[in-house]
């Protein structure tokens, strides 16, 4: 093994790891993405690295290396430390439950199913539509859940519940949108991806039902890499409860 | 007697060409009347072929894609091109609602074909299509559109015929006019050729594209290396025939009445050899992605994803669920798409910079307001006392009445010592008295007044003036002042003036 690769292969995920950064040609970033492309040697060695570190490389795309960080590692993503507007005591539980079922909510939505994951085109999504897609939700489960008693299997969550209790829109004095509303916590996670480079405002897109936001690849391949362990982790925790 | 099945198999393919008109049957009955716009000035059927022979030619094209913005804006123009004095000039709209109809927030369009059921009383079975016109992908300079198949057989206005074929069918047609003298019609069929070669390069390169942006989004395995060969040899075949083309073009110019026709012919088959060489040139550069998608492929086969429904496998059991699992379903999530996050590291320096850095916003103290309580205590507290307030009230009210000197009022002063307690303080309350009437005179304020209400009311009048005399007195020194009211040294000064 040449010491040398060692080093290429921790820069190329340093690269990876500022979400800004972006293989353009005839960069440092362009030329060990090729590298990693083409050189099965130097791609083991990137990926043996990059386990040590706690970290999950997903994919080589033009737009750079994508990865991510292992629940356990240093490198790890949750709702508390993303970067999520999370105020602290009592609104902060509210925020982490909102954030979280809009999270959720928007996967679902945006890739109803397991050929759209497969699928490169990149679905748009409308913060209303969103919402709305949300409280049908909600609103169909909670409705399951009185017509059937307590004799049901189905229940209603935390989460759901205080989805249900929030008003659809608190406009602000000064015209945006004030915390504690649906549409606010769709908009501020829509925003949130914008941030991190996993979608992409469309404003040749908009139109009457509102602004467009285009969920780019980066997405997709992360959602498509963790649905199964997602599902079944789900099924998995609902069964212990039970 | 049931029909064969290649007749139902043709029958099926000519109802997918006609579920393709669908959405701009759509935009016609149902997006425009609500658009907001006047849709019947508008000819919304021709813009959504425009917009597709748009995408198709800048996808064959050195760039290889479009922006939705560039998509917009070539709409625009054209609506404006349509109905020029629109007052309400909404060729924005009209173009924005043309395109949505086409894109369709990036979902499939989906129609459903039913199979009749056999005579003998069986089910009939709805088969779905879904197919999309544009798809919204990403490319190295941001969001791109790009057309797919469906939308390049729109394009061409052919039924479902496989567009290699028909391109060489084509050039092989301009052969056979060429030779048979035919060059006007040959010529229209080199610019038929040319157009079906931008749509097969269009289609090729959208799949190139896929498979370098998301290796995983083909199937290399089974499907893309028959695909890459079969590409590869159409390509050279048709760069052949461009050749041959050429030559015999050269060669039929020799005749003078054909020269301009074949000249034209010429730049038409030119135009349709560079679509093959930029497509060509394209596959070349994409085989380390290739190579890529083979060893991808090879390690990490398709996984389980394709069956999964996220809403009724995931969001469903995550509305009904309790909080520990809405979290780790959340964060398990948002690990997954978000990029990782670096933990932030604080040397010795940054944290100094951070604590001694000065403040964005500088500490405003809140405002202090008065509070009439408050002035109410201070009276309470004033520092003369009542029974000096009130013998020096009375001394000054008499020379209010007459005007009288300093000295006088302090000898006044000293015989009714025995009214207070402390002798000195009314002398001195009684010599602040005086200066305070000569400092401030006929100009003093309500507040500068003495708190005590009858003292104050005494000396409100009073004004004292220095004539000269000095005050003899054991215990204060300076000039003996004439204390009186404004209007009695008035009249002291008028008195004395015919004197004077």
């Amino acid at each position: 093994m040449i010491l040398a690769d060692v080093t290429q292969a921790a820069t190329l995920l340093r690269y990876a790891l500022a979400p800004r950064d972006r293989p353009t040609p005839g960069s440092r970033y362009r030329s060990l993405l090729d590298r990693y492309r083409t050189d099965a040697a130097f791609a083991e060695i990137v990926e043996r690295v990059a386990d040590g570190l706690g970290i999950d490389v997903r994919t080589p795309t033009p737009l750079g290396l994508v990865v991510s960080g292992r629940a356990d590692g240093p490198f790890a993503v949750t709702v508390a430390n993303s970067g999520l507007l999370i105020r602290t005591g009592k609104p902060g539980l509210q925020d982490r439950r909102c954030f979280a079922l809009v999270l959720v909510a928007l996967a679902a939505y945006a890739y109803p199913n397991g050929e759209s994951l497969g699928d490169s085109a990149n679905p748009t999504v409308r913060p209303s539509e969103l919402e709305r897609f949300l409280d049908r939700r909600v609103e169909a489960v909670a409705e399951a859940v009185e017509q059937d008693g307590s004799g049901s299997d189905e229940q209603l969550g935390e989460a759901a519940k205080a989805w249900l209790d929030l008003p659809e829109v608190l406009p602000s004095e000064r015209g945006g949108l004030r915390r504690d509303c649906r549409r606010d916590y769709v908009q501020r996670t829509l925003e949130f991806l914008v941030a991190q480079g996993r979608a992409r405002y469309e404003p040749a897109l908009d139109d009457e039902r509102g602004k467009a936001y285009a969920l780019n690849d980066r997405f997709r391949i992360g959602l498509a890499e963790t649905a199964e362990s997602l599902v079944f982790g789900v099924l998995a925790q609902d069964r212990e409860v039970i | 007697m049931s029909r064969p099945s290649t007749t139902s198999s043709d029958l099926r393919e000519r109802w997918q060409v006609l579920q393709l008109l669908g959405p701009v049957f759509e935009l016609l009955e149902r997006a425009a009347p609500r658009a907001g716009f006047d849709h019947r000035a508008y000819d919304l059927a021709q813009l959504a072929l425009r917009a597709i022979d748009h995408v198709v030619r800048n996808q064959a094209s050195l760039d290889g894609s479009v922006s939705p913005a560039a998509v917009v804006d070539h709409l625009t123009q054209v609506a404006r091109r349509m109905h020029p004095v629109d007052e309400l000039r909404p060729w924005t709209k009209v173009a924005r609602a043309v395109f949505a109809s086409l894109l369709n927030d990036g979902r499939p369009h989906e129609a459903t074909w039913i199979e009749p059921g056999p005579d003998d009383g069986g089910e009939p079975v709805a088969v779905p299509f879904r197919f999309r016109l544009l798809r919204l992908v990403e490319s190295d300079d941001g969001t791109a559109i790009t057309a797919t198949d469906q939308a390049i057989v729109l394009y061409l206005q052919a039924l479902a015929t496989d567009l290699a074929d028909r391109a060489l069918a084509l050039k092989l047609m301009v052969g056979i006019q060429m030779r048979s003298g035919e060059f006007e019609k040959a010529l229209a069929s080199a610019a038929e050729a040319t157009r079906t070669a931008e749509g097969l390069a269009a289609s090729l390169r959208h799949k190139l594209d896929d498979t370098r942006r998301d290796v995983r989004s083909v199937d290399w395995t089974a499907e893309m290396p028959t695909w890459l060969a079969d590409t590869l040899s159409r390509i050279g075949e048709q760069l052949d025939h461009d050749r041959q083309l050429m030559t015999l073009a050269e060669q039929s110019g020799a005749d003078p009445d054909a020269r301009a026709t074949c000249l034209r012919i010429t730049t038409e088959v030119r135009n349709g050899q560079d679509v093959w060489l930029r497509l060509e040139r394209f596959v070349q550069q994409a085989i380390p992605v290739f190579l890529a998608a083979q060893q991808v492929q090879r390690f990490r086969p398709r996984g389980l994803a394709a069956v999964v429904d996220l809403a009724r496998d995931l969001l469903g059991p995550v509305l009904g669920s309790s909080d520990p699992v809405l979290a780790a379903t959340g964060d398990g999530l948002l690990g997954a798409v978000a990029p990782a996050a670096p933990p932030p590291c604080w040397g010795v320096d940054e944290l100094c910079a951070v604590l001694l850095r000065p403040p964005l916003l500088r500490e405003q103290p809140a405002p202090h307001l008065d509070d009439p309580g408050e002035l109410a205590a201070d009276i309470a507290a004033d520092s003369v006392p009542a029974d000096v307030a009130a013998v020096v009230a009375d001394l000054l009210d008499d020379a209010a009445r007459t005007p009288t000197r300093a000295s006088e009022m302090l000898t006044a002063a000293r015989a009714r010592a025995v009214e207070v307690e402390d002798p000195q303080r009314l002398l001195d309350v009684l010599w602040g008295a005086s200066l305070w009437a000569f400092v401030s005179g006929a100009e003093a304020v309500q507040d500068e007044l003495p708190r005590r209400a009858n003292l104050a009311t005494a000396l409100a009048p009073l004004v004292a003036v220095d004539d000269g005399k000095t005050l003899a007195d054991e215990r204060f020194a300076g000039p003996d002042l004439l204390v009186a009211t404004g209007p009695a040294l008035d009249l002291i000064d008028h008195l004395e003036e015919p004197a004077t």
